[in-house]
């Protein structure tokens, strides 16, 4: 019988603790780098929400109807939430705004609905592509950080398919065009290519998968490029330029498309080994806040906190113990007990109580299984205080005290 | 090394032949060998079902794979489709019992009863043309529901036409035109883009 409900992820102590871990490790470092956490809402309501979500987004939303008969989504995508929020509260500035957040997003799924997500967002900077490279070399370094010894940073600028896509010439073909780089279906793209009469946008089309690589591979390939797409290559050519000089390796991917569509302009992906798929991602999504009637360029990206996980728990997976556990025998005055405890955690010690009645030796198994460093087990009252051994779980070793 | 899946069944021998012809060292007999090294150590071949595939490929366990176009459809799997490889060609039909009093699709009325193994593709294809449609799922033999009378229809791959000859079915439409396709799962495309890249053109060589 299968005993987990896949909605979402199921982490015992051990296993929260060492995601805990890797999260306030990522907070820490976008700290360091002059973000401030927010609070993304996660309860929406749907009708707010709704105007900024798309088709393939709204499939996958989690709604229901409260008691007053109004709709409520659980956020599907804590970007749209955030441009809700800063919309409706935040459009004094100062600009720009660097938040970052950590949180649950909710889409329903083949596998778990509940996601952990950390991002960032930056509000309210320049169109110009200093943010851009910010939030590329930022996710680069925000992994290493973590751990993550190879990663494969890949950039592309959206706007080279947008403007593709709405040529004349294409229009019979938009769609299945658009599936197909969404699907990375190179063979329906090049059977495309083969239909469009244009010789120049055929070309480039046909030629569009091979331009992936390095920047060198795919930069000095740009007797491919249409005239009309020639800003938007030259665009990224230079974010591509920044990001190297930060000493960030990185790829380029010219037909790179992310199934949420408010993307506008720069995109970017990033791969590890040990995921089959990306395990973060982000860009530019200059119209998104006009939906909230606020005219704002923004970006930013987002981890996928359990795909982290999952790759790096082996690394981050510790035992959690007590650094001392302290039993006592029936009868004993609890009130002892309690002063007992809260004089060791004053001295910064770990302290559990132990809830259950052991004799001597049963006390001992339980505090070795519970990788207590110490165990405390309070025999009798004296005249003076209590009494009882300190004993050192590992060695075994104890000595026999009085507690006053 | 590289890990490629293969799929058993029609598409098994051209795809170890065309691995051949590409030059790697692959041995003619597996006997019942599921997981196979050529002997130059460039390639290793997992032998899998045609709709466990995507699974494989999805997941990473493979970094390509030699897939029928159909179960892609059928599966939405994401990956890289890289090439047609030309061969496997057959077509995903609907069919119906020669005494049938259905002569097309747009005949149907009411609820209709379909077999099939291709569930989604099925129930995606009734549901464009606004014909309600109840889907068997059926693992094998799918010929034999409309003949029994458990459906009205199936919907099915079809090369020769001489299975839907052979127990008096005719088509009636096709759905999808299929062939084995070459994909890559998507960080391996990347992550292992060198070794992915030469793999691709000694496989272009010979299709070209």
């Amino acid at each position: 019988m299968d005993k987990s409900f896949s909605g979402s992820v199921e982490l015992l102590p051990e296993e929260f603790l060492c995601r805990s871990k890797i999260e306030d490790k990522i907070k820490r470092f976008w700290k360091k780098n002059g973000f401030v956490m927010i609070a993304a809402p996660v309860l929406e309501n749907w009708d707010k929400l709704q105007v900024a979500l798309d088709e393939k987004l709204i499939e996958k939303t989690i709604r229901f109807i409260d008691r007053f008969g109004k709709v409520s989504v659980l956020s599907p995508d804590l970007t749209v939430s955030i441009a809700r929020m800063v919309s409706a509260r935040k459009k004094s500035g100062p600009f720009p705004l660097k938040y970052f957040y950590s949180s649950d997003v909710f889409r329903v799924t083949s596998e778990h609905s509940v996601i952990r997500q950390c991002g960032v967002e930056i509000i309210g900077a320049d169109k110009n592509t200093l943010a851009d490279v910010e939030l590329a070399v930022l996710i680069f370094m925000t992994l290493k950080e973590i751990g993550f010894n190879e990663i494969y940073l890949e950039i592309g600028n959206f706007e080279i398919l947008k403007k593709l896509l709405d040529l004349d010439i294409i229009k019979h073909y938009r769609k299945v065009l658009f599936d197909s780089f969404l699907k990375k279906d190179w063979v329906t793209l090049n059977y495309i290519s083969n239909e469009i009469k244009d010789p120049k946008i055929s070309n480039f089309i046909k030629n569009l998968p091979s331009l992936t690589g390095t920047p060198d591979e795919v930069f000095s390939r740009i007797e491919l490029i249409p005239d009309f797409l020639l800003p938007a290559f030259k665009n990224l050519e230079r974010i591509s330029f920044e990001i190297k000089s930060a000493g960030v390796k990185h790829y380029i991917n010219l037909s790179l498309i992310n199934e949420i569509s408010y993307y506008t302009g720069f995109i970017f992906q990033v791969f590890v080994p040990g995921s089959p798929n990306s395990i973060g991602g982000g860009g530019r999504y200059d119209d998104l806040y006009s939906l909230f009637n606020f005219n704002c360029p923004s970006s930013g990206f987002a981890i996928d906190l359990d795909k982290v996980y999952e790759i790096l728990k082996t690394n981050y997976l510790k035992p959690i113990n007590v650094d001392v556990l302290l039993c006592f025998n029936d009868g004993i005055p609890l009130h002892w007990v309690w002063n007992l405890a809260a004089s060791y955690r004053d001295q910064g010690i770990k302290v559990e109580m132990d809830l259950r009645s052991r004799d001597f030796n049963e006390a001992l198994e339980f505090s070795k299984n519970k990788r207590a460093k110490r165990m405390v087990y309070i025999l009798k009252l004296e005249s003076s205080g209590v009494s009882g051994w300190i004993v050192d779980t590992l060695s075994g070793n104890r000595e026999r005290m009085t507690f006053c | 090394m590289l890990k490629i899946a293969v799929p058993k069944g029609v598409l098994f021998n051209p795809s170890i032949k065309l691995l051949q012809n590409s030059g790697y060292k692959i041995p003619s007999e597996f006997g019942r060998k599921l997981l196979i090294e050529d002997s130059n150590q460039q390639l290793s071949l997992v032998i899998v079902r045609p709709f466990d595939m995507p699974l494989y490929v999805e997941e990473g366990v493979v970094d390509a794979a030699f897939i029928g176009k159909d179960v892609i459809e059928e599966t939405s799997m994401s990956c890289f489709e890289i090439l047609d490889l030309g061969y496997g060609q057959c077509r995903l039909s609907v069919a119906v019992p020669s005494y049938s009093p259905y002569k097309s699709v747009d005949d149907f009325h009411s609820l209709v009863k379909v077999g099939s193994k291709y569930q989604n593709l099925s129930k995606k294809f009734f549901i464009e043309r606004g014909i309600q449609v109840r889907i068997f799922p059926l693992g094998g033999s799918v010929e034999l529901s409309p003949i029994v009378g458990l459906s009205d229809a199936i919907i099915d791959l079809v090369s020769t036409g001489n299975t839907l000859k052979a127990n008096n079915l005719i088509e009636i439409e096709t759905i999808l035109h299929s062939t084995c396709r070459l994909v890559v799962n998507d960080a391996k495309y990347r992550l292992k883009r060198k070794e992915i890249g030469e793999f691709i053109l000694r496989v272009v060589e010979v299709i070209k």
